[in-house]
């Protein structure tokens, strides 16, 4: 700021007087400005507020409702988690002894001293169960070996093939069984003494496996991020998902992530004509304004961001696909107000608070990672107020997801 | 019409309501208009200034973050289009290698001061308007928006020296012909 005592009366005399206003000159400009836009109803955004904020909530307790329900108070040892248990347990159990060959036995259980009641004239030996095989394939290898070794050299020494023998010899401890062909010394015959204890057994295939896995992981959190393109929202997106199961194949989601959207079909709208349009025709000498200078006070926007909650309710349809549908709400971050984006005809509001529903498909590429595909589309326009021209922010997402189960 | 704050204005200037848009320009009109006349060649091309800056700031009011203060976002919209405007080619030639001719220390500066006491507005800016444009850039950018040489020799693609020159010679100028204005009205009477 001047010193000089002729700036500062300078500064004083053209602050005393005051221009005369001329009316006809807002009369001007007015002609040259967009449309009026209708107003909205403040009570309307409020309501909606409130009431996505009370749908919210009740999801979230819905979610943990059926959590407790379905998942915390499910019984720990039920049919299947027995079966499985003793399938993928088995790898510590330890090599079998002779004892536990003898007494037909998978389960390891210490066993009275050899000088106790031991069938010393065990001729016959009843293989392990093959789920056990299948599914400890590591260390029953070994057991198995050594099962075969004891049978072997049994035989040899007594020769006995009697089922009512071994019922006389091992008492309780064994229980009858059909006429199983002898253990012998040819690995070709001996395979028959599976076959028969298989098939009445339960098998652990490949359907079991995958039956079992689409059960498994009843409630988990997810971190993801993704790419979104769409009609004005090419952009970015982290978050993190949690996800339960309620009933059968149905699940609840809820996703909260963070979004960045870059707003580039808007910027050229936002910048403002270039000071030698003449379709403005303001320019004071028409020929002064072609050369194009920035204007510095003017930003555009570009950069918006959200923060979103995605609650969703879907469908596993198969093990390694599930679809759900949800509403999505937004808050945007960096601004306070809805933005008015004008253009030349009719004028556009960005909200503030956008509300709108997904469609998601997820395919699981492994037991942790899944790839979604998500489908936006904006309800302001529906929901909010008829009058009112709202951006319809639609758009694809591509995300990937990283699972850790809960349970 | 009803006296809106500030707040509510800029609300509604961003749904384009024509009562607070009309509000807005009443209240600055007289700001703005003295601020263009400085800047500008004479009162018409000053109001197209004006005109040309209302519609940027209508048009853009939604850029307005709310950090800081309106006027001045607005004041910086204002100055920006004058620039634009004295940048513009068809000043250009006339803003390129224009030294006016050294004004001699004789004047006195006391008899300037008093006979700009005596001035009405109108006429200060007339004179104002009758300096060369860079210079008259350079001096309003210094004496009535407060930016300092080294803001000005950036905005104005000029050295610090030549800033504060045409500083100096655009007040000599002005004291000069602020004398002169008075010396002719006193013959008169």
């Amino acid at each position: 700021m001047s010193n000089n005592e002729f700036d500062k009366l300078l500064l004083k005399k053209l602050r005393e007087e005051e221009m005369e206003y001329k009316p006809e000159s807002w009369e001007r400009l007015s002609q040259l400005l967009p449309p009026e836009m209708p107003s909205i109803k403040a009570d309307g955004n409020r309501k909606w507020l409130v009431l996505t904020s009370a749908a919210a909530v009740v999801a979230m307790s819905l979610a943990v409702f059926f959590f407790y329900k379905f998942v915390q108070n499910k019984p720990a040892n039920d049919g299947k988690a027995a079966l499985l248990a003793g399938q993928i347990i088995a790898p510590v159990k330890p090599a079998p002894t002779e004892e536990m060959v003898l007494h037909n036995t998978t389960e390891y259980t210490p066993q009275p001293a050899r000088g106790g009641k031991t069938p010393s004239a065990a001729a016959h030996v009843t293989a392990y169960s093959l789920p056990t095989l299948a599914t400890t394939r590591g260390s029953t290898a070994n057991n198995l070996a050594a099962s075969m070794n004891i049978a072997a050299m049994r035989q040899k020494e007594q020769s006995v093939n009697s089922n009512a023998m071994i019922k006389e010899n091992t008492g309780n401890d064994i229980v009858a069984t059909p006429a199983q062909p002898p253990v012998t010394d040819k690995p070709e015959q001996n395979q028959q003494l599976f076959a028969h204890e298989a098939s009445n057994l339960p098998r652990v295939t490949y359907d079991n496996y995958l039956s079992q896995n689409k059960n498994a992981g009843q409630t988990s959190i997810g971190l993801g991020g993704g790419m979104s393109y769409g009609n004005m929202n090419a952009g970015y997106a982290i978050g993190v998902s949690a996800r339960t199961k309620i009933a059968g194949d149905f699940f609840v989601d809820g996703t909260v992530a963070m979004l960045y959207n870059n707003n580039t079909s808007n910027t050229a709208v936002n910048n403002g004509p270039p000071l030698n349009d003449n379709s403005y025709k303001t320019a004071a000498r028409p020929e002064s304004f072609s050369q194009t200078v920035a204007t510095p006070a003017i930003s555009p926007i570009q950069k918006l961001y959200y923060v979103q909650f995605n609650p969703s309710v879907g469908y596993q349809i198969d093990p390694n696909i599930a679809v759900s549908v949800g509403g999505d709400f937004q808050q945007m971050l960096n601004k306070n107000e809805e933005i008015v984006l004008q253009s030349a005809n009719q004028a556009k509001i960005l909200p503030n608070f956008d509300i709108g529903l997904t469609t998601k498909s997820e395919f699981s590429i492994t037991p942790n990672i899944q790839a979604g595909l998500i489908y936006r589309e904006g309800l302001n326009n529906l929901i909010k107020n008829e009058s009112i021209k709202y951006v319809n922010r639609r758009y694809i997402q591509v995300q990937f997801k990283y699972n850790l189960p809960l349970n | 019409m009803p006296e809106y704050k500030e707040q509510d204005i800029i609300e509604g200037c961003r749904r384009n309501k024509r009562q607070h848009q009309e509000q807005l320009y009443t209240r600055y009109y007289n700001l703005f208009l003295k601020l263009c006349a400085r800047y500008a060649r004479d009162m018409h091309d000053a109001e197209q200034l004006m005109q040309d800056s209302f519609l940027k700031i209508f048009n853009h009011i939604h850029d307005y973050s709310g950090k800081g203060s309106f006027e001045g976002w607005m004041r910086r919209i204002v100055v920006n289009t004058c620039l634009d405007y004295l940048k513009s080619k068809y000043l250009k030639s006339a803003m390129q290698l224009y030294f006016p001719n050294e004004i001699g220390e004789s004047a006195t500066f006391k008899v300037a001061n008093q006979a700009l006491d005596r001035m009405a507005m109108k006429d200060i800016l007339g004179i104002i308007q009758t300096l060369p444009p860079m210079s008259r850039a350079v001096f309003n950018l210094f004496v009535f928006e407060g930016y300092s040489h080294k803001e000005i020799s950036v905005l104005m693609n000029i050295s610090e020296g030549t800033s504060q020159w045409h500083v100096n010679n655009a007040r000599k100028n002005l004291q000069q012909k602020i004398k002169a204005s008075q010396l002719t009205e006193t013959k008169v009477l």
